[in-house]
């Protein structure tokens, strides 16, 4: 149940055409490997999303006058070669640039998600370095990404109506406090 | 000179009278948005290029038209040219002001700060520098102080803008919708895509014969405006709006207003149509609005009645600068620290949500000898958590060390200059800079190796650090080595496991500890020495030289190192009376654990203590107790005083006078090395 780099760059594709439609602010970006000098191609969007401060207790949120206080979000879908997957890398920021806390992170997940993620332990967010960047990201475990594509009946042969990249995204996306327009599930795959 | 003011006040109550029927034009304000690579680029470029050098240091901000009143600023920032050309991002130029010290940084004068960014706005302003380059006209800059060491942050934004003229709506602001047809909309996205970056920010848009519309920069536009002579503005005047209210443009109009009737005085009494594009190309900026824009107060072109606002308020909404803590990202140390947490965090989130990793980080270990064993006994610590780690040792490193004792170089034994026990702690550090790790330069008193001046000063402060630390790893390579510490360990009542290896066998054991309830009728489980029926004598004496040296297969030590660790920790996880074989959340806690390599077997039997013992028994623990410098003078020098003390001599005597046993070699095999299957 794994995903080709091939079909991963179609579907990212399909994804920011999508994105361009209503404005979502998915881009294409494209790394060059300093091994071998191949361009690797992943998506990125960057958001400033207004968040609860009751979810974040720290000191910047009894400071502040607001209810809610911006959050810069930064999400990178990479394609990831060991696992055969889509791999989410993704980090958030108060606006004087200081990072969020694995905890605020946590805190920030969709509500009715919580008690499973506490308890299901494979949800489990990390944090680790980017492989481009090389600083500290965010990362949901790239090794659930393929169960997630198998549930939701992905094989590399079939044929979709769907962008299986969408469905796996919009899966996972309360995980990682991304917003996600209803109408990706109204669009069928360009092929 | 008196009745300037007096004037000046007439016509702000005539100004105020005047703008009451029409809706005062208010501008949202921007923000300053920084990305943490921002602060990264800021302390290389001071610690690298800046130095001690106060410049005005050209930056690049950005801000999009998608409902964010944001300028946002990265680390590309600093870079002179505009390497990402996207059409959804807009440029804006000013500069960055990192001062020396947080005293300069708190008394220069914010006014007289704000009217210099303010002039130098002006004279681009004036000198038609802005009209070129549009990308100056939301100018910005941040004046900031660095302290490089605790990565702290001070900073202040300032959008600077001219407080007056005052400017009204013309009528209620409409969608661009109403106005512009879906054609005029294609060509307004076509003209805006053919524009350099720094133009599409603000430019013009003129109705062409045939009713389409064509794109124009600013300059074009603004040569236009100078030749019209009708009292009516052409064309519309178009500037990518951040703002997120419905009514209100964004800061970078207000700029380019005060530029408009400066060099257009002409329109300074008619309405100007103003555009506010919003959203993005690939939307068609659906999203923009139609303003209709007139000026309410003239007599703002005179240089001494400008005055300059923009500072950014803070989180608290007041006017002051903004502070930020970046250590925890910054700072390599910290990072590493929680890196290594968040690793371990992870198999409890996984694997053992019950895993007490606080009791293992906390641990202080005392790693007596730091050769093989105790190199590769610390890394696994060291992996595991832990912060306190002691070696003692009383050799140096030597040219045969380094390829098997992973803590060491080829440099340290240059010279033969470094003792193993210093090496090997600051290497520690060297790989883990939060390790408390100290190496003490000693050598253990053994039984039987004669007196040594030091001996007895050193049994004390061997007691001492025994006592001082949780847990004792025995990992010297001689047997009698291993018989002070033990008993030292049993009179503390702390845990200490031994690490002994033979040439492709090993030995991982856990020291019993006392048992607090006897109630239970467990016994004390055995010691090192506990099933062996021999003093520890002078094991070192009469050996060739494979045999004074530990020569094992090199994997031997790693097995039994990395067993040692893992003992400790499922051990700690328990809190009393850990009996053989006890369960706790990562599985059993074995006595013991012997290895075979050869045919790659692994057994986890376990004793009781021996009441006899030679180390752990509580006769010997008593005689240390009562006369302390009598009894450790014995021990040293009659290698037969502890056998007679415990009474294995007349125990042996008796099974010598049966004479019913055939006592193989092999069972009294010294040196603590289990070489041959048991």
């Amino acid at each position: 149940m794994s995903m080709t780099c091939q079909q991963f760059v179609e579907y990212a594709a399909d994804l920011k055409n999508h994105s361009d439609l209503i404005d979502d602010g998915w881009n294409l970006c494209q790394y060059q490997c300093p091994m071998n000098g191949s361009l690797i191609n992943y998506l990125v969007k960057k958001k400033i999303q207004k968040k609860n401060k009751s979810l974040l207790k720290s000191i910047h949120s009894d400071s502040l006058m607001e209810d809610k206080i911006p959050i810069v979000c930064e999400y990178h879908i990479l394609y990831n070669p060991s696992y055969s997957c889509p791999d989410v890398f993704f980090n958030m920021w108060y606006t004087d640039g200081k990072l969020l806390s694995l905890e605020h992170v946590w805190s920030l997940v969709h509500s009715f998600l919580k008690q499973n993620v506490v308890h299901d332990k494979w949800n489990a967010i990390t944090q680790e370095m980017h492989p481009f960047s090389n600083t500290p990201f965010f990362r949901l475990h790239p090794c659930k990404n393929t169960h997630v594509l198998k549930m939701l009946g992905f094989s590399p042969k079939n044929n979709y109506k769907f962008n299986p990249l969408i469905a796996w995204l919009s899966t996972i996306s309360p995980l990682i406090g991304l917003e996600m327009h209803l109408s990706y599930g109204n669009k069928e795959l360009k092929s | 000179m008196a009745s300037l003011p007096e004037t000046a006040s007439i016509n702000e109550d005539y100004s105020k009278t005047s703008i009451k029927d029409e809706t005062l034009l208010r501008f949202e304000p921007l923000s300053s948005c920084l990305d943490p690579n921002f602060w990264f680029k800021v302390c290389q470029l001071k610690l690298e290029v800046d130095k001690l050098d106060e410049v005005h240091r050209p930056l690049i901000g950005y801000y999009t038209s998608n409902n964010n009143p944001y300028m946002s600023f990265e680390c590309s920032s600093f870079n002179q040219e505009v390497n990402d050309e996207t059409v959804f991002k807009y440029i804006a130029r000013g500069y960055c002001l990192n001062k020396n010290t947080i005293d300069s940084f708190k008394i220069c004068d914010k006014n007289e700060l704000l009217k210099e960014f303010g002039e130098r706005l002006l004279d681009n302003i004036r000198s038609g520098k802005a009209i070129e380059d549009p990308s100056i006209i939301p100018a910005f800059d941040v004046l900031m102080y660095t302290d490089l060491k605790r990565y702290i942050f001070y900073y202040w934004f300032a959008f600077p803008s001219f407080s007056g003229p005052k400017y009204c709506l013309n009528d209620v602001p409409t969608l661009l919708l109403n106005t512009f047809s879906p054609t005029q909309f294609d060509s307004l996205v076509f003209g805006f895509k053919n524009l350099k970056i720094n133009q599409r920010g603000f430019f013009g848009v003129v109705s062409t014969k045939e009713g389409n519309l064509t794109v124009m920069t600013l300059k074009d536009y603004i040569d236009l405006l100078k030749n019209n002579m009708e009292s009516d503005s052409v064309g519309y005047l178009v500037f990518a709006d951040p703002s997120d209210l419905l009514n209100n443009p964004g800061w970078p109009l207000r700029n380019l207003l005060y530029l408009i009737l400066f060099h257009c005085p002409s329109i300074r009494t008619s309405v100007l149509r103003v555009i506010a594009l919003r959203g993005s190309p690939t939307t068609k900026f659906s999203a923009s609005m139609l303003f209709n824009i007139k000026v309410s107060s003239e007599n703002f072109l005179r240089q001494d009645t400008i005055k300059f606002v923009g500072w950014e308020k803070n989180a608290k909404g007041i006017f002051c600068p903004k502070y930020v803590d970046l250590s925890k990202t910054m700072d390599s140390t910290k990072q590493a620290k929680e890196s290594v947490d968040l690793n371990l965090k992870l198999m409890k989130w996984r694997i053992a949500p019950d895993l007490n990793l606080d009791i293992v980080a906390q641990s202080k270990c005392l790693i007596i000898g730091a050769g093989t064993l105790g190199c590769c006994v610390a890394r696994n610590l060291m992996a595991w958590g832990v912060r306190n780690i002691t070696f003692i040792d009383n050799g140096k490193v030597s040219y045969s060390n380094p390829v098997r004792q992973s803590l060491y170089r080829h440099s340290h034994c240059i010279n033969s200059n470094t003792y193993k026990a210093i090496a090997a702690a600051d290497v520690l550090r060297e790989i883990h800079p939060e390790i408390n790790s100290t190496g003490v330069v000693m050598s253990i008193p053994m039984p039987g190796h004669a007196a040594n001046i030091d001996d007895h000063k050193n049994v004390d402060l061997l007691s001492k650090l025994i006592e001082d630390h949780d847990i004792t790893f025995l990992l010297t390579d001689s047997r009698e080595s291993r018989w002070l510490p033990t008993m030292l360990s049993t009179l503390h009542n702390k845990l200490a496991i031994t690490a002994a290896l033979g040439f492709e066998s090993y030995l991982v054991l856990r020291h019993g500890v006392k048992i607090q309830d006897v109630s239970t009728g467990e016994q004390k489980l055995g010691c090192y020495f506990c099933n062996d029926v021999t003093a520890p004598g002078n094991s070192l004496v009469d050996k060739t030289l494979d045999q004074q040296c530990t020569v094992t297969r090199p994997g031997v030590s790693n097995i039994a190192g990395a067993l040692a660790v893992e003992l400790f920790v499922s051990y700690v996880q328990l809190k009393n009376n850990v009996l053989a074989n006890a369960k706790c959340c990562l599985g059993i806690i074995p006595h013991s654990i012997r290895g075979f390599i050869s045919d790659f077997q692994q057994i986890i039997p376990f004793t009781s203590s021996f009441f006899q013992c030679i180390a752990c028994s509580t006769i010997v623990i008593n005689d240390f107790l009562n006369k302390k410098e009598e009894f450790l003078n014995n021990v040293f020098t009659n290698p037969n005083y502890l056998e007679d003390l415990t009474g294995l001599t007349s125990l042996k005597n008796e099974f010598e006078n049966i004479e019913i046993f055939e006592i193989n070699d092999s069972d009294v095999e010294d040196s603590g090395t289990y070489s041959k299957r048991l």
